[in-house]
């Protein structure tokens, strides 16, 4: 008969991440039997309270679900909407939809990458103590991240809970003086893009070859934002509408947040996925840039996923000035709207992964029902397999808070977005 | 409300908040500074997510005055001026949701990003008060006292030299 001999650890852990949850460990004989990231945040039921609002009142209820990532729950809502009402923004509309992407993914990729991630590479317990050594490297991820606030604050209106944005377009159209005040910061800030990839690539990431399938959306001719096919690097080809015949969501027993499996797997969405199946969607000088770092793409290192946040912010950066290159005043910021009942799919590429929706409204455009699939919903299943094969390469024996950090930095690679209210991680190791 | 803290000014006030309660009250003081008119070289706004936005704000200006809701600052509708050791520390903290203000003023210092002069107000909330709508009572007539008094004093330095001109002492009770 085994004794299970329980140690609880009470402290700040995963302090870096959002939400509150735990990390239960079952080690028997040095091995990992059971891996539980307990999720207890509890849930919002944003999809219930949007049942009966108006098309219209969508954009800003969903833009509440994340503060960092506002921009992503509010594109994939407007395309569901725009495709049950057969609205067609135009170019223009779709032209601006990409920048303000571009904004979201430039703010919240640096700030992972310099506030929440770096320090486990560089040995430093918290993002203060490591600027105190980085400063210019972290005042360098400040100013891009200050830029993509800007690109969001020019088409939102401001830069959290942006408001600009409505079922058909925008409500309002930049002006030509603040479009060619902001295209010159972000050409003076290009250099510093380009650094930032090298400097990912530089950090001593540790080795690490895991078995996954990616998945991402995949467009023709475009680096993902709005549009494109759901695609795996398994061959999956599937139009977003198709998603649930082949993705499924489930409830566990320990965790308030759904899991999502890809038939019956657990699957990767996020930086690196993006990265590892649209290589051949960069800009000639992104994957040039990203090429000289010498990191190999596609990677199935997960650590790798600081080295594709850089390169998405390079990416972000270069599209945005692709756009305001381009940049002439509409017509008219939005196209009409005529609700009628139906149900339609969006699915866009939020900084931390692929965010598909699926929304049915009445004749008069209200919701009937909503369904939100956030990536860090999908991306659950995969940390519990990841730090289960992690702990098994690395070993157990550890003491506990040597496991707890590099548990901490294998979550981190992920930057899982659980809530938006930031709490306590407890590891709980059984020990058999 | 205004948001961007774009221009170089003198002094910066930034309210820090959101429209959930007594947490409003940093925001109340910005509006109230800004309905009123406010001097040239001077400019108030709010922030409404410090992890990403602070920095920026602290940033162009050779003083900043921040406003915030306390929590155990006492009974609520107290005025506070607090330093930066009052402000309970933990640099884990700095996420891209939560934050922590002492943390990312600790960032702002090792960054070099600190304004030559930082001044912090608190306003203590109420802790039991409604989650959601508008502040209590008390906590708003504190928001609007502390924008008033601001603004005399503002007003006192347009015509005294401005470095001798300190904000008030600023400890009251509702």
């Amino acid at each position: 008969m085994t004794e299970t001999r329980e140690m609880k650890m009470k402290v700040p852990v995963l302090a870096r991440v959002e939400g509150e949850g735990a990390l239960e460990l079952d080690v028997d004989g040095g091995r990992v039997t059971g891996v539980r990231l307990r999720i207890f945040e509890p849930p919002r039921f944003f999809e219930k309270l949007l049942e009966g609002r108006s098309y219209h009142e969508v954009p800003d209820i969903v833009a509440r679900i994340c503060g960092i990532c506002p921009v992503a729950y509010q594109m994939s809502a407007v395309h569901a909407l725009e495709s049950i009402f057969g609205t067609d923004p135009g170019p223009w509309v779709r032209e601006m939809r990409r920048l303000l992407y571009c904004g979201e993914w430039l703010e919240s990729q640096s700030l992972h990458i310099h506030l929440l991630a770096a320090p486990d590479f560089l040995g430093f317990p918290n993002a203060v103590a490591m600027a105190g050594q980085y400063r210019d490297e972290v005042r360098r991820g400040m100013e891009l991240q200050a830029l993509g606030n800007e690109i969001i604050r020019l088409l939102g209106g401001r830069s959290v809970h942006p408001v600009g944005v409505c079922v058909g377009g925008f409500y309002h159209a930049p002006g030509v003086a603040d479009v060619s005040r902001l295209r010159s910061r972000l050409h003076d800030a290009l250099p510093m893009a380009e650094e930032l990839v090298q400097w990912t690539a530089s950090l001593a990431l540790p080795h690490s070859a895991q078995a996954f399938t990616s998945v991402s959306l995949r467009h023709p001719g475009e680096y993902p934002l709005n549009e494109g096919a759901v695609a795996g690097s398994d061959g999956l080809h599937l139009p977003i509408d198709a998603y649930e015949e082949l993705f499924a969501e489930s409830h566990v027993a320990h965790s308030t947040a759904l899991y999502s499996h890809y038939r019956g797997r657990p699957y990767l969405v996020g930086p690196l996925a993006r990265l590892n199946l649209n290589l051949d969607r960069l800009p000639p000088q992104v994957r040039g840039n990203l090429e000289r770092t010498g990191v190999p793409f596609p990677s199935h290192n997960m650590y790798h996923s600081i080295v594709a946040r850089a390169v998405e912010i390079h990416y972000a950066l270069v599209e945005a000035m692709r756009i305001l290159d381009n940049y002439r005043l509409p017509e008219a910021t939005r196209a009409e709207v005529r609700p009628r009942a139906g149900v339609g799919f969006g699915c866009t590429e939020a900084p931390r992964g692929m965010l598909w929706q699926r929304w049915e409204t009445d004749a008069a455009g209200n919701i009937v029902s909503a369904r939100i699939v956030p990536p860090t919903s999908q991306n659950q299943a995969r940390i519990e397999e990841d730090l289960r094969q992690h702990l098994e390469a690395v070993g157990v024996d550890a003491p506990e808070e040597v496991l707890r950090q590099r548990c901490e930095t294998v979550v981190r690679n992920y930057d899982p977005c659980i809530s938006c209210a930031t709490h306590f991680l407890k590891l709980k190791v059984n020990r058999a | 409300m205004p948001e961007a803290g774009e221009r170089r000014v003198g002094t910066r006030v930034v309210g820090l908040g959101s429209p959930f309660g007594d947490d409003g009250a940093g925001w109340r003081v910005v509006e109230r500074l800004c309905a009123g008119g406010l001097p040239e070289d001077v400019e108030a706004v709010a922030c409404a997510d410090p992890a990403r936005d602070l920095l920026p704000l602290l940033a162009g200006t050779r003083e900043v005055v921040l406003v915030d809701a306390l929590l155990g600052g006492g009974v609520p509708g107290t005025l506070r001026r607090c330093t930066r050791d009052d402000l309970a520390r933990d640099p884990g903290r700095i996420s891209s949701h939560g934050h922590d203000l002492a943390a990312l003023l600790d960032l702002a210092e090792v960054l070099g990003r600190l304004p030559e002069r930082l001044s912090i107000f608190g306003i203590a909330a109420d802790g039991d008060g409604p989650a959601g709508g508008g502040l209590t009572p008390r906590v708003a007539a504190a928001a609007d006292r502390l924008a008033d008094r601001l603004r005399h004093a503002m007003a006192q330095r347009a015509t005294a030299a401005p470095a001798e001109t300190d904000w008030m002492p600023l400890e009251d009770h509702a």
